[in-house]
C-alpha cells in the first residue's frame, strides 16, 4: 500500500496514526531526558547547596554564575523541571503516543477520524516545543514561577523579570491547543470509528482509560487556556486581573482567582495522566495473568465516576489559602469520596492477579511496579485530602512525594510497560528482556528511594521549592539525607540509559518479533508487522471481549482473538 | 476529512464531522465558561463596578441585534440553497457576513466609547473582562468570518459546496451569535447586582 508515498509524507507530515505515534514517542523521549536531567541538577542543589556543579552534570553550562546554580536558576530548573516533564514528557509518550498508536488498533479502525488534525496537532506541539526551548536562550533565563505559576510570582510587578514567563505561557497555550486537537480526535474516533461488534464495553480497558482522558482534556484544557490568557494579558497588556494591593495601582484584582482557574484545570490535568496508565495496567494485568480482568465493567464504571469527581475537588490544592472551613470540609469530603472507586479499580487490579497464571514478562513486571507505586501515591494523597494534615504537609516534600508516586512513577512505569508491550507491534522487533529486567531493578528500588525519602523531608517539615536547606536550621540535620536522595537520583537516571540502549539498540538488533508475542487478544495483534497505512486489510468482525483467556470454551490455547468467534476457535 | 492517501478508506461520514463540531463547540463554550465564571467571581468580591447608561445599554444591546440578524439571513441563505437550489441564496450568505463586520466594528467602537468615558481596563477588572470576552469572541467571529466569506465565493462563482460544509459552517456561525447573546446578558445581571 502506498509504495509510491514521498519521503516526506510517510515521515514527516504523515498522515498515518501510528507513524504520528512514534513521533510524539520521539518528542517525548527527548523531552523526558531533558527533564530528567534538569531534576538532577536540582538534586545537587538540595544535596551541595551552592557547591560548584560537576562536569559530569554538565557544570559549564554554569560557568557565567561561578559554577554553581544560582537563586534564579533554581527557581528556573525547578519551573521547567516540572512543565516539561507533565507537558512535553508524559502528555506527549502516554496520550500523544500511545492514544494514537493503540486506539486505532485496538478499536478496529483504519485511522483517526480525522488524520489532517491529528497531523496538526503533531506540529503545534512542536512549534510549542522550539517556543519552550527558545526560552533557554532569553538573556533573563526560562520561566521561573513554579509549574503552576502562581501570579503575583508570575507576574512583572514584584515577580519574574523578562520574557521567559511570557514565552512559557504561549509555549503551555501551544501545547494546549495541540492537546485539545488530540482529545477531539480520540473522543470522537471512539465514539464513531468502532469496528462492528466493538460495543463501549468490549473495548480493551487501554481504551477505556486514553478515551476518558480525551473527554477530560477536551473540557478541562480550555480552562487553563483561559487562565493563560488572563496571565498573558497581565503581562503584556497592563491589565490587572490577577493583581492585589500594593503591585496594582488603583485598581486590582485577586491572584486566588488563577489559583482557582488553575486547580479547575489542574487536579483534572493529574487524572489526564494517570487515566490512560490504570486502563494500560488493568489491561496488561489481564494479558499477563491469563485471565479476563475482574470486574471489567466495574472498572469502568469506576474510571467514569473519577472523571466525573475530579472535576469538582481542586479546593484541596488550596486549603491553605483561607478559604472558609466550610468550604474546606466540603472539598475534603468530595475528595475522600475518590478514594471509593480507586480502591474498588485497585482491587480489581489485584484480584486480577489472584489465582492467574502469572507471566512474568517484563512489560508485566512495570505493571506490577505500577500497583505498588499507585498504592502509596493513592494513600498519601488521603493526607494530603484531610484538611488538618494538609496544613502542616502543604508545600513541604511530603507533597512532592506524593505527586511523584502518584504521577511520575506510576506513569513512568506505565510508560515502560507500554512501550515493551507494544514494540513489537512499533518497530517489529523485540526488546530485550535482560536489559529490561536490569533497568526494572535498578529503576524500581532507586525511585522508592528517591521518592519515599522526599516524603520523610516533608513530614520532617522540609519546604518545597527552598533554595538553599542548609539555611534552615531545623532542616540541618536532614541534610545527610537529602544527600542520599540525589545518590539515588543519580542511580536512579544512570539506569535509564539502560533503557535508552535497548530501545534504540533493539530497533535495529532485536530479534524479529511474532505477530502476537504476548498471545494478547486485541486487535491490533491480529496484523503483521509492518502495520499498513490503513491498518485492517478488512475492518474486522468484534465476536468477544478483550479479556477472554484461560476461556475453558477454548479448546487448545489460553487465548482467543476477539474477531474469532468462541465456538468456532481452537 | 478525507486523507490525501485516496488509497486508505477512512470511516468518517457526516455524523463524525458533525459530532467534530460539537465537541469543538463545547470546547470553546468551555473557555468563555472559565471567562463568566471569573467573571462572576469578581462581581461577587466587589472588586469593581460598572455603571452603564441607558444610552449604552441600548447601543450594546443593538449591535447584538446586529448578530441576530446575521444569524437568520445566514439560515434563509441556507435554506434557500437547499431546498430550490436558488442563486439568490448568495446575496443573503454575503448580507449576512456584511451584518457580522459590521458587528464587529461596533464591538470596536462600543469598546473605545466605553474606554474614553473612563472604563480602562487596566484599572477596572470587570471592564477588563469584559474587553477580554468581546475580544475572544471577536476573534472566533473573525474565522467565522473567513469561513462565511469562502461559502459567498462559492456560491457566487456557481462552484458546487458539500451540504455538510455548510451546514456545519452555519452551526458556528449561529454558535457565535448564541455565544454572544449569553455572554452579554450575563454581563448586564451581573453588573447590576
Ligand atoms: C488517589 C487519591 C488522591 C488524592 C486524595 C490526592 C490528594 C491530593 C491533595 C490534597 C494534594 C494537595 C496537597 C498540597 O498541596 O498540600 C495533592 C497534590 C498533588 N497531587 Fe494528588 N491526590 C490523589 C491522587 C493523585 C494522582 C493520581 C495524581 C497524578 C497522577 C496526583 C497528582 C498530584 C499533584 C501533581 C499534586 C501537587 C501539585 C502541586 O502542588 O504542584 N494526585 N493531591
Ligand atoms: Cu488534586
Amino acid at each position: 500500500m502506498s509504495e509510491h508515498q514521498s519521503v516526506w509524507r510517510k515521515y514527516i507530515f504523515s498522515l498515518d496514526h501510528k507513524m504520528i505515534g512514534k513521533q510524539y514517542l520521539f518528542l517525548g523521549i527527548f523531552f523526558l531526558l531533558f527533564g530528567g536531567f534538569q531534576a538532577l541538577l536540582i538534586r545537587w542543589q538540595l544535596a551541595y547547596p551552592e557547591q560548584p556543579v560537576p562536569w559530569w552534570l554538565l557544570g559549564f553550562l554554569f560557568k557565567g554564575s561561578g559554577g554553581i546554580i544560582d537563586p534564579d536558576m533554581y527557581n528556573q530548573l525547578f519551573t521547567m523541571h516540572g512543565t516539561i516533564m507533565i507537558f512535553w514528557a508524559i502528555t506527549p509518550i502516554l496520550i500523544g503516543a500511545f492514544g494514537n498508536y493503540v486506539i486505532p488498533l485496538q478499536i478496529g479502525a483504519r485511522d483517526m477520524a480525522f488524520p489532517t488534525l491529528n497531523m496538526l496537532s503533531f506540529w503545534t506541539m512542536f512549534l510549542a516545543s522550539i517556543v519552550l526551548l527558545a526560552s533557554y536562550f532569553l538573556p533573563d533565563g526560562t520561566a521561573a514561577g513554579g509549574w503552576t505559576s502562581y501570579p503575583p510570582l508570575s507576574l512583572e510587578e514584584g515577580g519574574i523579570p523578562g520574557h521567559g514567563q511570557t514565552y512559557w505561557t504561549l509555549a503551555l497555550t501551544l501545547a494546549g491547543t495541540s492537546t485539545m486537537m488530540g482529545a477531539i480526535n480520540y473522543v470522537i474516533t471512539v465514539i464513531r470509528m468502532r469496528a462492528p461488534g466493538m460495543t463501549y464495553f468490549k473495548m480493551p480497558l487501554s481504551v477505556w482509560g486514553l478515551w476518558l482522558t480525551s473527554i477530560l482534556n477536551a473540557i478541562f484544557v480550555p480552562v487553563i487556556a483561559a487562565g493563560l490568557i488572563m496571565l498573558l494579558l497581565d503581562r503584556l497588556l497592563g491589565t490587572q486581573f490577577f493583581l492585589a494591593g500594593r503591585l496594582a495601582a488603583g485598581g486590582g484584582g485577586d491572584p486566588l482567582l488563577y489559583q482557582h482557574v488553575f486547580w479547575i484545570f489542574g487536579h483534572p490535568e493529574v487524572y489526564i495522566l494517570i487515566l490512560p496508565v490504570w486502563g494500560i495496567v488493568s489491561e496488561l494485568l489481564s494479558v499477563f495473568s491469563r485471565k479476563p480482568a475482574f470486574g471489567y465493567k466495574v472498572t469502568a464504571i469506576c474510571m467514569c465516576t473519577i472523571v466525573v469527581l475530579s472535576s469538582i475537588v481542586w479546593g484541596h490544592h488550596m486549603y491553605t489559602t483561607g478559604m472558609s472551613p466550610l468550604l474546606g470540609k466540603s472539598f475534603m469530603f468530595l475528595t475522600l469520596l475518590i478514594s471509593i472507586p480507586s480502591s474498588i479499580f485497585f482491587f480489581n487490579w489485584l484480584l486480577t492477579l489472584w489465582k492467574g497464571s502469572l507471566h512474568f514478562k517484563t512489560p508485566m513486571l512495570y505493571t506490577m511496579a505500577v500497583i505498588w507505586v499507585f498504592a502509596i501515591g493513592g494513600l498519601t494523597g488521603l493526607y494530603n485530602a484531610t484538611v488538618t494534615a494538609d496544613i502542616y504537609l502543604h508545600d513541604t516534600m511530603f507533597v512532592v512525594g506524593h505527586f511523584h508516586y502518584t504521577m511520575a512513577a506510576s506513569v513512568l512505569f506505565g510508560g515502560y510497560a507500554a512501550i515493551s508491550y507494544w514494540y513489537p507491534k512499533m518497530f517489529g522487533r523485540m526488546m530485550n528482556p535482560l536489559m529490561n529486567r536490569i533497568h526494572f531493578w535498578g529503576t524500581f528500588i532507586s525511585l522508592n528511594l528517591v521518592f519515599f525519602n522526599m516524603m520523610v523531608l516533608g513530614y520532617a517539615g522540609h519546604h518545597r521549592r527552598i533554595y538553599n536547606p542548609a539555611e534552615y536550621d531545623f532542616i540541618k540535620p536532614l541534610m545527610g539525607l537529602n544527600e542520599f536522595i540525589t545518590y539515588a537520583a543519580i542511580v536512579l537516571g544512570a539506569f535509564q540509559f539502560i533503557y535508552l540502549f535497548n530501545f534504540t539498540w533493539s530497533m535495529f538488533k532485536g530479534p524479529i518479533a511474532e505477530k502476537n508475542p504476548w498471545k494478547s487478544n486485541t486487535l491490533e495483534w491480529t496484523v503483521d508487522y509492518p502495520v499498513p497505512h490503513g491498518n485492517f486489510a478488512e475492518i474486522p468482525q468484534v465476536y468477544n471481549g478483550p479479556n477472554e483467556y484461560s476461556n475453558p470454551k477454548v479448546k487448545g490455547q489460553d487465548w482467543v482473538p476477539q474477531s474469532v468467534q468462541i465456538e468456532s476457535a481452537g | 476529512m478525507k486523507t490525501m492517501d485516496s488509497t486508505v478508506p477512512i470511516q468518517c461520514d457526516e455524523n463524525t464531522s458533525k459530532l467534530g463540531i460539537i465537541i469543538l463547540l463545547g470546547s470553546i463554550t468551555m473557555l468563555f465558561i472559565t471567562f463568566l465564571s471569573t467573571f462572576g467571581a469578581m462581581v461577587a468580591k466587589e472588586l469593581s463596578y460598572i455603571k452603564l447608561s441607558g444610552t449604552h445599554q441600548a447601543i450594546v444591546v443593538g449591535n447584538a441585534c446586529l448578530m441576530i440578524v446575521s444569524s437568520l439571513l445566514f439560515d434563509s441563505g441556507f435554506r434557500q440553497w437547499q431546498g430550490t437550489k436558488s442563486t439568490r441564496s448568495h446575496r443573503f450568505i454575503l448580507s449576512s457576513h456584511i451584518l457580522g463586520l459590521v458587528f464587529l466594528f461596533g464591538q470596536i467602537t462600543i469598546w473605545q466609547i466605553l474606554v474614553s468615558d473612563g472604563l480602562q481596563s487596566g484599572t477596572n477588572v470587570l471592564a477588563g473582562m469584559t474587553y477580554l470576552m468581546a475580544g475572544a469572541h471577536g476573534v472566533h467571529l473573525l474565522t467565522g468570518l473567513v469561513f462565511v466569506a469562502w461559502v459567498w465565493v462559492q456560491l457566487y462563482r456557481g462552484i458546487p459546496i458539500k451540504p455538510l460544509r455548510f451546514r456545519l459552517i452555519g452551526w458556528y456561525w449561529h454558535f457565535l451569535t448564541g455565544l454572544w447573546i449569553i455572554l452579554l446578558s450575563a454581563i448586564l445581571i451581573l453588573i447590576q447586582i
